[in-house]
């Protein structure tokens, strides 16, 4: 039952937007007027950063043996939450006293991603949709056969299968799509972007090349996450060359 | 054409140039240095020829990133040579060097010039080549810390600032890793086998640099530490391979 991974379709948005600008402003209320307090002590505690950051790798660790989803289970978002709040009110503590530009990128940036991972899980969507060659199509199906109605129809133009010299090996394979009149190329590594969804080739005909399989992929707070990585970069760069 | 079965003559000449320039900078430190680089140079020789030989840049295989690996710790003891004329410096970098050179000449496991299509992208090379010098610094490191916890403490001053370009490195090579992924599968984490063990070693890594910040005189303690994520690190590079979780992951790429 605790391991039990749990549906999050209740928590999509608004509520998951609110929940997380709600769990921000928890976290500043808390150090803003309790910042003397032994509470706040306890969670800048360098103790619990690291006490906090084990366990959690010490979940994914149990993850990465088995390849079990612990992560959308009931303790390991407790502990998320845990991690999050130590991280939160340590940086809101630094960016009050003795802000730097290191730390500050590293540790907003590493929350921002944790907190867009987490909160923006629910409205994290995935489905599969098949395309016949000259056709049109607007369905996908999500992982568990539910079908899905895009905004808009996809025509698959053109596909193509590129092959090593043996004749065997795929290189590569590209789809023209048609959306709304727009052409994209698309191949592995190279996914279409339109209204809000990413296009992705997936799979295709392997017999008769007569259809492919596109992954359509919505998650709208994808740039919170981006943000942080870029943050995230800036902050390790700094991390390299600050002098011995 | 230079092609794998050529490997052996080129490894064989890197070692010994390796080894006898390691033991010459003991007594003669400029002789042994220009020794030790020329087996770092015949080894970069080899890396570019074969590059050019299989058409690709060769990152995919075990054992080609065990190339880099061997690269990578020659070049940067040489430069941890220059910057701190530590004798032991280079003996290490020799020893860990060859042991990676013999294994590759024994147990290749690269074979195909093919490039799948996920594999094709602008982040392969920063990808693999980032992760490849950070392992190598925190290898360093790793001994570094066992040499301190015996004799010699201070050594684990010099062991924590390669921890920490070492970590910065892990780190950059994941969020490069994050990017390709959503690229190439539509998310930037999937949960995924070595996904988890990544994010794994490099968590333990940053949990070492704050303990040594806020708990400097818990030695032990840290070194301990920074042998379980050294640990966890052989486990994100091929340990994972082993693993149950490892049937149903994305990154094994040398089992078709």
């Amino acid at each position: 039952m605790l391991f039990n991974p749990l549906n999050l379709s209740l928590w999509r948005f608004p509520a998951s937007l609110i929940l997380g600008l709600l769990f921000i402003g928890i976290l500043w209320l808390l150090f803003h007027y309790y910042r003397q307090k032994r509470i706040c002590r306890f969670l800048t505690s360098p103790a619990l950063a690291i006490l906090s950051s084990i366990l959690i790798a010490l979940m994914l660790a149990l993850e990465g043996i088995w390849g079990i989803d612990l992560y959308r289970t009931v303790p390991f978002i407790v502990l998320a939450l845990l991690f999050m709040t130590s991280l939160g009110v340590t940086t809101i503590k630094r960016i009050y006293y003795n802000p730097r530009l290191g730390f500050l990128c590293n540790h907003v940036g590493l929350f921002l991603i944790v907190w867009g991972m987490f909160f923006g899980a629910p409205d994290y969507f995935q489905a599969h949709m098949v395309v016949y060659k000259n056709q049109k199509e607007s369905i996908a199906y999500s992982e568990n056969q539910q079908t899905i109605p895009l905004p808009y129809y996809i025509s698959l133009d053109n596909f193509e299968v590129e092959y090593y010299d043996d004749m065997k090996t795929v290189r590569q394979y590209h789809s023209k799509l048609n959306i709304e009149d727009t052409i994209y190329d698309i191949c592995v590594n190279k996914p279409a972007f339109h209204k809000g969804y990413h296009i992705y080739q997936s799979a295709y005909d392997r017999e008769n090349e007569n259809y492919v399989v596109l992954q359509v992929v919505r998650d709208p707070w994808l740039w919170v996450v981006y943000i942080g990585i870029v943050m995230l970069a800036i902050g390790s760069m700094l991390l390299i060359f600050k002098p011995l | 054409m230079i092609t794998w079965t050529e490997f052996i003559w080129f490894g064989i000449a890197s070692i010994l140039f390796w080894i006898v320039g390691a033991l010459l900078a003991i007594k003669k430190q400029t002789l042994g240095t220009i020794v030790y680089g020329i087996g770092v140079g015949i080894f970069m020789l080899y890396l570019i020829l074969y590059t050019i030989g299989v058409e690709r840049v060769p990152m995919r295989t075990m054992g080609e990133t065990r190339l880099w690996y061997s690269f990578f710790l020659s070049s940067i003891t040489l430069l941890l040579y220059l910057r701190w004329h530590y004798n032991f410096m280079l003996i290490f970098g020799a020893i860990l060097s060859t042991v990676f050179t013999i294994i590759n000449i024994a147990k290749p496991e690269i074979h195909t010039t093919t490039l799948m299509p996920a594999l094709q992208s602008g982040w392969f090379i920063p990808h693999v080549t980032i992760y490849m010098i950070a392992y190598a610094l925190v290898a360093i490191a790793q001994i570094l810390a066992f040499i301190a916890l015996c004799r010699k403490p201070h050594y684990l001053l010099v062991a924590d600032n390669l921890i920490r370009i070492g970590s910065a490195l892990i780190l950059l090579g994941m969020l490069m890793g994050a990017v390709w992924a959503k690229q190439a599968w539509g998310n930037y984490w999937a949960w995924d086998a070595k996904e988890n063990w990544a994010a794994v070693t490099w968590i333990l890594y940053i949990s070492y640099i704050h303990m040594r910040r806020y708990f400097p005189t818990k030695e032990k303690l840290a070194i301990t530490l920074l042998t379980i994520a050294f640990i966890a690190l052989q486990i994100t590079w091929y340990g994972v391979n082993y693993m149950p979780a490892a049937l149903k992951s994305l990154h094994t790429y040398t089992m078709n």
